[in-house]
């Protein structure tokens, strides 16, 4: 499981993470939910070591992360596709088979089918929804215990979204940890396992939504109202 | 599941860094050879053809009695007399691209909105491998123009051997060269030991600015400040023994061999500092 | 039979456990004779892709439904709703009288003698039969 304990982290003068503390366990779709500018990014670089923090801890399995042993564990998604525009999509391919040994060649093929992406394409003609989808070919076609999306469906139109969400629900993400991010949950509501919220720097609630929805008969979406009612 | 050994992938890394500058490189070094060749070529011919107008009209009975007398120059005169200006200018747009490229290399993967940093961050390879691929990339791009203009000027002696007809040369040797040329001399030392203290300075500066930019890129807004600053001690570390030191007359505190000790453990010094933080700015500090 | 359709475009309250919605879903096809005794139904996985669920849920739901004993799951191969005809009548009893519950609060707070009642029954019964 990927920790984070007590995390704190200052952005010029701005303290924007005041003591993140929850788990990522693996085989469960945990989702961080903020409002816009609350640090969600930020803590999923600062568990990239993209970002540095000053204060806590950030364990994987239990160990602290050491370079080549964190991205061989962990995948990020990031909000943009982080490849040269001029690029082809089968270079940036490639690219990723060069260096990562985890990549399964046979897994980005049968995604980049599933996604009809045409290898050939340059990354800077890429429509948005084209790009999210290939990002997420770059992330998940590495056999990684751990994937870290920020916010896949942002700007996305609906029918790549629904392509997107049926990523969720295959055996690709069997028995791996997922932590993505958010500020509108939507369809993703009856993914989830695992709900946090991102508030003021730190988790104000952290949910198991089926049980949510037993013992108080709300939804992801109510408690959302709860914890940022202005 | 492959295993990559970490020399494997720096390779591969390195072998990325240089493949995006091929085209600049071969630019570049088409310049040099278009212009350098092209000058040369241009003058001889032109010179050729007054030439020859000289003897037409001599024929033709003009003034002078005795035959037009030309006076056979080497390869060397001719660069020294008209060619400088010529044959420096492809070097200085090198110089220019290279040093512009320094700090390009680092900022050109934080532009646009596909900020490639975040790929090369996430490598499972020792950070330090995306530091020095760049700094060998800058290191091999610089050597190999240099060499290309030590191929470029036996190339550009034998042009001058055919094109002119052999009452109008003189002899004259590779080094000859190099040392009527100012640029081609501070390119190309005669002496080992000046070859090695040039291009030694040449690639510590490089590592000094490399973290200098780690620095501005690690801090961001005071960053550049922090950069400036680092690059200025470093600097000031390397200038001042020879400066200082010598300026004082000959009855000096330190022998000559004294303060050359004195400059390179101070050179050493910044190298190793150098390393040395931008290998922790790398790994600690470096943020997208 | 059951087909692909039946599986697919299924709403979900967010407000109740998605597992249980997935239960009560299986027990509506029973109910309604779409899914016969000893059929086979799909995999966790292939349902949670069908019903766009997190397959944990899916596990879930296969959990409550093995342990009240609607489906039999022979080792690790495939499941099959129950050959116990008992639980299968059980079931449709318990979605009618759930359903009839349902109706019954609604329409008690519309003050109508049962008589009426029973008799609109029978005719709305009749009308939308031969539609």
């Amino acid at each position: 499981m990927i920790e984070l304990i007590d995390v704190r982290k200052r952005y010029r003068l701005r303290q924007v993470l005041k003591g993140v503390s929850f788990t990522v366990r693996k085989g469960q779709i945990t989702c961080l939910i903020g409002v816009n500018g609350s640090g969600k990014s930020t803590i999923l670089k600062a568990i990239m070591r993209l970002v540095p923090i000053q204060e806590g801890q950030i364990l994987i399995d239990g160990k602290g992360r050491s370079g080549a042993d964190l991205y061989e564990k962990v995948a990020f998604i990031p909000d943009r596709l982080t490849m040269p525009p001029g690029m082809k999509l089968s270079d940036a391919i490639r690219f990723m088979q060069d260096y990562h040994r985890r990549w399964n060649e046979a897994r980005s093929r049968e995604l980049m089918a599933f996604f009809r992406l045409d290898a050939s394409e340059r990354i800077g003609n890429l429509s948005k929804g084209m790009a999210a989808k290939f990002n997420l070919v770059l992330g998940l076609a590495q056999e990684t215990d751990y994937v870290l999306m920020d916010e896949p469906f942002a700007g996305i139109d609906m029918f790549s979204r629904e392509q997107i969400s049926k990523v969720f629900t295959s055996d690709l993400m069997e028995g791996r940890g997922v932590l993505l991010t958010t500020h509108e949950i939507g369809e993703m509501e009856p993914l989830l396992d695992r709900a946090l919220f991102l508030r003021d720097g730190v988790i104000v609630r952290d949910i198991d939504c089926e049980r949510l929805r037993d013992e108080m008969g709300k939804s992801v979406i109510d408690v959302m109202r709860e914890v940022y009612a202005p | 599941m492959k295993k990559i050994t970490g020399w494997q992938a720096f390779v591969r890394l390195l072998n990325f860094e240089i493949r995006r500058f091929r085209w600049m490189l071969v630019g570049l070094m088409a310049i040099t050879a278009v212009i350098q060749i092209g000058s040369l070529v241009t003058t001889l011919l032109t010179k050729l053809e007054s030439r020859r107008q000289d003897r037409l009209s001599w024929n033709h009975g003009a003034q002078q009695d005795t035959e037009p007398q030309w006076t056979p120059f080497s390869f060397v005169d001719l660069v020294e007399q008209e060619l400088l200006m010529e044959f420096t200018w492809p070097i200085l747009i090198g110089v220019a691209v290279i040093g512009i490229y320094i700090f390009f290399i680092w900022y050109r993967e934080w532009f646009g909105k596909d900020t490639f940093i975040y790929r090369l961050l996430m490598l499972p390879q020792p950070r330090f491998h995306i530091y020095m691929a760049k700094g060998c990339a800058i290191v091999l791009f610089t050597f190999s123009l240099v060499a290309f203009q030590i191929v470029l000027i036996p190339l550009e002696q034998w042009l001058f051997h055919i094109i002119l007809p052999e009452e109008m040369r003189l002899p004259s040797d590779f080094s000859a060269a190099v040392r009527v040329h100012p640029v081609w001399e501070m390119l190309l030392p005669e002496a080992a030991d000046q070859f090695v203290f040039s291009y030694g300075v040449g690639i510590i500066s490089v590592m000094v600015a490399f973290t200098a930019i780690l620095l501005e890129r690690s801090f961001r807004g005071i960053g550049i400040v922090y950069g400036i600053v680092y690059a200025a001690v470093c600097a000031a570390a390397m200038l001042l023994p020879v400066g200082v030191l010598e300026m004082q007359n000959p009855d000096a505190w330190l022998y000559p061999g004294e303060i050359l000790a004195v400059e390179l453990t101070a050179c050493a010094v910044v190298a190793l500092v150098s390393l040395g933080f931008g290998y922790w700015l790398l790994n600690r500090k470096i943020t997208v | 039979m059951a087909g692909l359709g039946d599986f697919e475009n299924v709403v979900f309250d967010p407000r109740v456990p998605v597992y249980l919605q997935v239960v009560r879903h299986f027990k509506e096809l029973i109910a309604t004779g779409r899914l016969r005794s000893g059929e086979v139904i799909p995999s966790r996985r292939e349902l949670a892709a069908m019903l766009n669920i997190n397959p944990n849920t899916a596990q879930r739901a296969y959990k409550e439904m093995e342990e009240q004993k609607l489906i039999v799951t022979e080792g690790n191969k495939e499941s099959r709703i129950t050959t116990d005809e008992q639980v299968l009548r059980s079931v449709r009893s318990e979605l009618i009288e759930s359903e009839v519950e349902a109706f019954v609060r609604a329409v008690r707070k519309i003050d109508v003698p049962l008589e009426e009642l029973i008799d609109l029954l029978q005719r709305k019964y009749k009308e939308l039969a031969g539609g």
